[in-house]
């Protein structure tokens, strides 16, 4: 997940949250400041009613021998009450409530208190309409939510874009320095402008890894061109002085069969030697892969270089693979050598009248070449050390010199293929290529 | 013909020399850039040998002097830097053909007469030895009007020692010729001899091929009439 969303996720949650708990807490605050700011008035009020009956007497509000008496406005937004009581109440109390005034239920905010006058208790009670104010607090709700999730999306649009804005320098430095980055020849050196200091850094930290990359990079082309000419160089001037003393008329028999002897040691040190040089050479990227090349036709390609020794040695091939599979961004002759290799690994170990199955079939995002022979197979606890340099395992066949499958490895890995192997003792081995799409 | 051997390695450049002497050719040498340039620019040659490793020289420069100072010589490219994009470089540049080293001089030899065949247009689509004869265009062998199946490496091989009749290719040059181009991890491999029988048996099915002759311990031979 990219950055910026991660952000505007965070954002959007964080947000709401407020907003949620807002919302809860919200009514019960503004319930809470709005009978706080009632129950003032009506304490006000209750205390000039007190003192009214304290100067007049009670009669200053009940003017009249009758014991229950009510006053309230017209539109009984309040009302007064005073009615005689038996019981004497403390001090006053304070709670919502309904009255019933001329057939009309209302709520109210009712504050009562006992009142003695001439040895008669009286209840007072003073009460404020509630229904403005329950009118007035959902109006407030319905308005506070259509402004905050105003202001959630105002918020968001603002945060995506400035964080956008911010990051735009680390997208670039992404992209230009990691993604579109394949080989440290190519690498760009150019530096993003931007104000933000981390990234500056990042970028300036970035390009100084990459100079030593590509330095190291450098050097060691640099190295395999000096190695490969100091080496081959002398092994050159040897072969053809062999050569020339072997077509000399005056070199018996005896002397010439020395020479071819030597000639081959050369040859071997020859072929070790372009062998490093050539996996030295792949993992140093000297390789392009600009090729396409058809699975199939390689392989068959493959099979017709080597078929006399299939031949040699009585070893039947059989070869299922159904639909020609295209590899993009290759190099054919390096997936020759792979192909070739393998191909005649599986007849060298194979015993005589053997049978070599190439299967070759696509799986879902993958192809994979199969390629198992009937010969010796290699133990369970060598199978992981085949593709390293210079193990032979097999010490009775001295042909070979553990280069072959380092080859393999090196150039699947230099093509993103997979290799698996499977193998039992003198029953065969397998070895499968799982290219990616 | 004249050939200019390019090459600081002395010791390497005496043995083209003196192979390419053998051959019927005559020989200079040059073992600096500067030594070359100024020979090229002198003389016509009808081959340069360019090693492409000078101490004072680039290969390439040397080689784009020349062409465009008019030297009309074929040019082949020796090397022993190894860089992949050498060969293609070289022959982009007019280079008549690249060898990497080491090669066998028989191999240098092959190109060389390959190349004067072409620029004579002496190119011969079939070659005759004694009964059979080779189509090098379609890379078939055939008794009169009979075809004889023989592979595709059985061919390379015929046709290479044919090139060379009367002459003895030991094994090695015989393999660097046919199975040059690939690195394999194989020393001991007998697959030559193996080709040899192969070759045999079938070519005796149809004629006479005592022409091919084991010359023991070292290799093979097509004998010829000159």
């Amino acid at each position: 997940m990219k950055l910026q969303l991660k952000f505007a996720i965070f954002n959007t949650f964080s947000k709401m949250l407020i907003i949620a708990a807002l919302f809860i807490f919200l009514p019960t605050i503004i319930n809470k400041v709005v009978y706080l700011h009632m129950d003032n008035r009506l304490i006000g009020k209750m205390e000039k009613a007190l003192k009214i009956i304290k100067k007049g007497g009670i009669k200053e509000i009940k003017d009249d021998e009758d014991c229950y008496f009510g006053n309230y406005n017209l539109l009984k937004e309040e009302y007064i009450l005073v009615e005689p009581t038996d019981k004497q109440m403390g001090n006053y109390s304070i709670d919502n409530g309904y009255r019933n005034l001329e057939g009309e239920v209302l709520p109210y905010r009712i504050i009562s208190r006992t009142v003695v006058y001439d040895n008669q208790i009286y209840i007072l009670e003073i009460g404020d309409g509630l229904t403005a104010i329950q009118i007035l607090l959902r109006t407030l709700r319905d308005y506070t939510f259509k402004l905050m999730a105003i202001f959630l999306i105002f918020t968001l649009l603002v945060d995506l874009f400035f964080s956008g804005f911010l990051l735009a320098p680390l997208n670039r430095i992404i992209n230009k320095k990691l993604k579109q980055t394949k080989h440290p020849s190519t690498f760009d050196f150019s530096v993003s402008k931007t104000t933000t200091k981390d990234f500056r850094y990042l970028e300036e930290n970035i390009n100084e890894m990459m100079h030593t990359i590509q330095n190291a990079f450098n050097i060691e082309k640099e190295f395999i061109t000096n190695v490969s000419h100091e080496l081959l160089t002398p092994i050159t001037i040897l072969q053809s002085k062999f050569e020339n003393l072997l077509s000399d008329p005056n070199t018996s028999e005896e002397v010439s069969e020395k020479l071819l002897e030597s000639q081959k040691t050369l040859s071997r040190l020859n072929k070790i030697i372009k062998t490093l040089l050539l996996i030295s050479k792949i993992e140093n990227e000297q390789y392009l892969k600009e090729d396409t090349i058809p699975l199939k036709g390689l392989m068959q390609e493959v099979i017709e270089e080597i078929e006399e020794r299939l031949t040699e040695k009585n070893i039947s091939l059989e070869m299922i693979w159904k639909e020609e599979h295209l590899v993009t961004n290759g190099n054919r002759s390096l997936l020759f050598t792979l192909f070739f290799n393998l191909i005649n690994n599986a007849i060298k170990y194979n015993r005589p009248n053997g049978k070599i199955i190439i299967n070759a079939y696509a799986e879902k995002d993958r192809f994979s070449v199969e390629i198992s022979d009937t010969g010796i197979g290699i133990e369970k606890s060598n199978i992981e050390h085949i593709f390293e340099r210079f193990r032979r395992f097999d010490k009775k066949g001295e042909e070979g010199y553990g280069l072959g499958l380092p080859i393999v490895k090196t150039i699947s890995l230099f093509h993103d293929i997979d290799i698996k192997v499977t193998s039992e003792k003198d029953k065969g081995s397998t070895f499968k290529l799982i290219f990616k799409a | 013909m004249k050939v200019l051997i390019v090459e600081d390695e002395k010791g390497f450049a005496k043995e083209i020399g003196s192979f390419l002497e053998k051959e019927g050719y005559q020989c200079e040498f040059a073992y600096t850039g500067g030594e070359a340039s100024e020979k090229i620019f002198v003389n016509t040659y009808d081959f340069i040998l360019l090693d492409l490793g000078l101490p004072d020289y680039d290969g390439f420069d040397l080689l784009e002097e020349a062409k465009e100072a008019g030297q009309s010589g074929s040019f082949i490219v020796l090397t022993a830097r190894g860089a992949t994009g050498d060969k293609i470089k070289g022959l982009n540049m007019g280079a008549d053909d690249y060898l990497p080293k080491p090669f066998s001089l028989l191999e240098l030899a092959s190109r060389m007469n390959a190349i004067t065949r072409r620029k004579h247009g002496l190119v011969k689509n079939t070659i005759k030895i004694h009964d059979f004869e080779l189509d090098i265009q379609n890379r078939t062998v055939h008794v009169g009007k009979t075809m004889v199946p023989v592979t595709k490496k059985e061919f390379d091989l015929l046709h290479y020692l044919a090139l060379h009749k009367n002459k003895v290719l030991n094994r090695l040059q015989l393999t660097e010729h046919i199975w040059g181009e690939i690195l394999e991890d194989d020393y001991e491999s007998n697959y030559i001899d193996v080709h040899i029988k192969n070759l045999r048996k079938k070519l005796s099915e149809y004629a006479n091929c005592d022409f091919i002759e084991t010359v023991r311990g070292i290799g093979y031979r097509i004998s010829m009439p000159e």
